[in-house]
């Protein structure tokens, strides 16, 4: 599980470490059942106050992602993968409208914006099926 | 506590406590080299013979004189060295930084100080008058069983002057001690501790009490009544004037008492400033 | 339970008010940061809670005792990693350590030996001898070896390169989730503060403008705005408190 914490962008920390793991689960890099590093052990390894960890991993809780066993440590939830993608879904969607608005608001007349849409689709569409 | 102090004392400081032990033998170690070298000198030394040794003996208690005249620079020095550079590099932090309280550090470091100047005082006082009558021995004419006794009372003498100037010399320690505590400058502090140890030299040989109870005089207590007046001279400067009434005085307080309570008194007063500066410092 | 708080504590140098009227609270077994350019009085706030500075004004509690001045007994719960260089030069690394060790009746000779091997650093050399990086490892051990409920360290990266700054901060962060001690640290590097702390004060000219949990002093900065780094918001009370 690789995860980078940028001091700069504003965010806080523990807000970078739940949105990356979620996000590592949504790819497929965290599988359910799988171990989480112990809140000490990724305290150590990304340099950054242990209490930011227990706090990103609370929420992670929370948000029914990971759960703790008793004595073995923390781990992935069963349905984390189903839940990550659902929002990462949800994110993407927000996404698009996003970036249509700034297509719209650019000046692109919807024939443009459609033959874009097509183009793209083409694309990634054959990239998803190979 | 006292352990830990004492090693490191030691390891920081033994280049100097050496020195001291040099420079306290040098009459001694000058007349080994003397006597190595020059058969003039040695001629003496075989002639003397158990009726006339005893024109000699008594002289190497003046070593004693020399630990609190000339000699007293060097321990004044010593205290100086030994207080100074921990001050002014800071490293006397780290020691305040120790769960230990610093009057307690403070009092640790002047008993180790003083306990090597008053071994050093001791043994150079013993050696001088041990070593001359070593040699005497050695000349050939002079016997144990004829001059024993009256070594014994010279050593006596010389025990009695060794104890009183390890005293003086603990606090002329103690006093450049707290040069080396206050003052900040090198130069300022080397000032210092000379106009000092002048002034406790001075005031060592100009109170008939001090040399009452010297106790190295013990052997011209008997000498005939009248004055003396000595004067030493740099150049055409008197900076030094001794004088006073022969006979000496030795009525127990003027004898014994007050010259032991004097040196003993000066030593608390700069021991209780010394802990007084070190609760004071501050790390700026 | 706080394990510092101070009330108004203020401290002058002639004309200078190095510490000015700082009231502040550090709950026992946080990270408290303390955030400033250099000359803002992070050094001088440090070792007044030491005792190696008496106040002239204000007061200082430290783990539950008052502090006016030198407190021996508080160096076996607290160690301190200065910024200037006061060890005995002559001293090699682990005399110094088995010195300390002698001196303090909490003192885990193991860990501090071990920590100072797994620092790679050379036991052996005289203390005046040592490079930055080395001398400061040789501080954290002192500084930790008795297992204290308290550390200070004042600009404990300074001078480090890349390398010996996160190897510094590892050691610290093993530290806090082992023993969860509280720990002080100041800086002028906001990504050191930003990393370690759950409460941060940012001080200016002896003052502190802006003090607690880092995330709320951040939003406070930004004001409604979009998230701030804590650098921008050190810049923004900053500036409020120049205009």
């Amino acid at each position: 599980m690789n995860i980078e914490i940028d001091t700069g962008n504003g965010v806080p920390i523990y807000l970078q470490i739940v949105e990356q793991i979620k996000r590592n689960v949504a790819m497929g890099r965290l599988r359910a059942e799988e171990g989480l590093p112990s809140v000490r052990q990724l305290a150590v390894d990304l340099t950054i106050n242990p209490n930011t960890v227990a706090r990103a991993y609370l929420e992670l809780e929370h948000e029914g992602i990971i759960y703790k066993r008793q004595g073995q440590g923390t781990f992935v939830s069963a349905q984390a993968e189903e839940t990550s993608r659902r929002e990462r879904q949800r994110e993407a969607a927000a996404l698009l409208e996003q970036a249509l608005a700034e297509a719209f608001d650019s000046g692109m007349t919807r024939e443009e914006i459609g033959e874009l849409y097509r183009r793209l689709i083409a694309r990634y569409g054959k990239e998803q099926s190979s | 506590m006292m352990r830990q102090i004492v090693w490191k004392e030691w390891r920081e400081n033994r280049w100097k406590y050496g020195a001291l032990w040099l420079v306290f033998n040098l009459p001694i170690l000058a007349l080994s080299v003397l006597l190595g070298v020059s058969r003039a000198a040695r001629t003496p030394f075989a002639d003397l013979s158990n009726q006339t040794f005893m024109k000699y003996l008594p002289l190497p208690v003046f070593e004693s004189a020399a630990i609190v005249t000339v000699f007293l620079f060097a321990t004044g020095f010593l205290g100086l060295t030994t207080f100074l550079p921990e001050v002014e590099d800071k490293s006397v932090f780290f020691l305040f930084e120790q769960p230990l309280a610093r009057w307690r550090y403070a009092l640790a470091k002047i008993a180790n100080g003083a306990g090597h100047v008053a071994l050093a005082a001791l043994a150079a006082s013993l050696l001088a008058p041990a070593a001359v009558y070593g040699l005497m021995l050695l000349g050939g004419k002079v016997t144990v069983a004829a001059s024993g006794a009256a070594f014994g009372v010279v050593m006596a003498a010389a025990l009695r002057a060794g104890l009183w100037s390890a005293l003086v010399s603990i606090a002329a320690f103690a006093g450049c001690a707290l040069i080396g505590s206050v003052v900040p400058r090198w130069w300022l502090a080397t000032i210092a501790t000379f106009v000092f140890i002048i002034c406790l030299m001075n005031r060592v040989l100009s109170s008939s009490r001090f040399l009452g109870a010297a106790d190295f005089f013990d052997l011209f207590a008997s000498a005939p009544q009248g004055s003396y007046n000595v004067s030493g001279n740099f150049g055409t400067a008197n900076w030094l004037t001794v004088s006073g009434n022969l006979p000496l005085p030795t009525d127990f307080v003027h004898w014994h008492l007050l010259p032991t309570l004097t040196p003993v008194a000066l030593l608390c007063l700069f021991a209780a400033a010394i802990a007084w500066v070190f609760q004071r410092k501050e790390l700026r | 339970m706080n394990a510092i708080e101070t009330h108004a504590l203020t401290r002058v140098f002639g004309k200078t008010r190095a510490v000015d009227a700082a009231s502040l609270a550090v709950p026992a077994g946080t990270v408290f940061g303390l955030l400033g350019a250099n000359g803002a009085g992070k050094s001088t706030l440090l070792k007044l809670l030491t005792g190696h500075l008496r106040p002239t004004n204000g007061t200082i509690s430290v783990l539950g005792e008052a502090v006016s001045g030198p407190r021996p007994a508080l160096w076996e719960r607290m160690g301190y990693v200065a910024q200037s260089r006061y060890l005995p030069g002559w001293m090699t690394g682990i005399e110094c350590l088995r010195f300390a060790g002698a001196l303090h009746r909490g003192w885990d000779g193991g860990k501090a030996e071990g920590l100072a091997r797994r620092l790679d650093f050379p036991l052996n050399a005289r203390i005046r001898d040592l490079s930055r990086g080395h001398y400061v490892r040789l501080q954290i051990a002192l500084a930790m070896g008795h297992n204290p409920e308290l550390i200070l360290l004042d600009e404990p990266t300074s001078g480090l390169d890349p390398v010996g700054r996160h190897e510094l901060l590892g050691i610290l962060v093993e530290e806090i989730g082992r023993r969860g001690c509280t720990v002080v640290i100041s800086s002028h590097l906001v990504e050191d503060i930003e990393r370690l702390a759950d409460t941060v004060a940012i001080m200016e000219a002896g003052r502190i403008v802006a003090c607690g949990p880092v995330d709320t002093v951040k939003s406070e900065a930004a004001n409604g705005a979009a998230t701030v780094s804590l650098e921008q918001a050190f810049f923004t009370y900053i500036n409020r408190r120049q205009s």
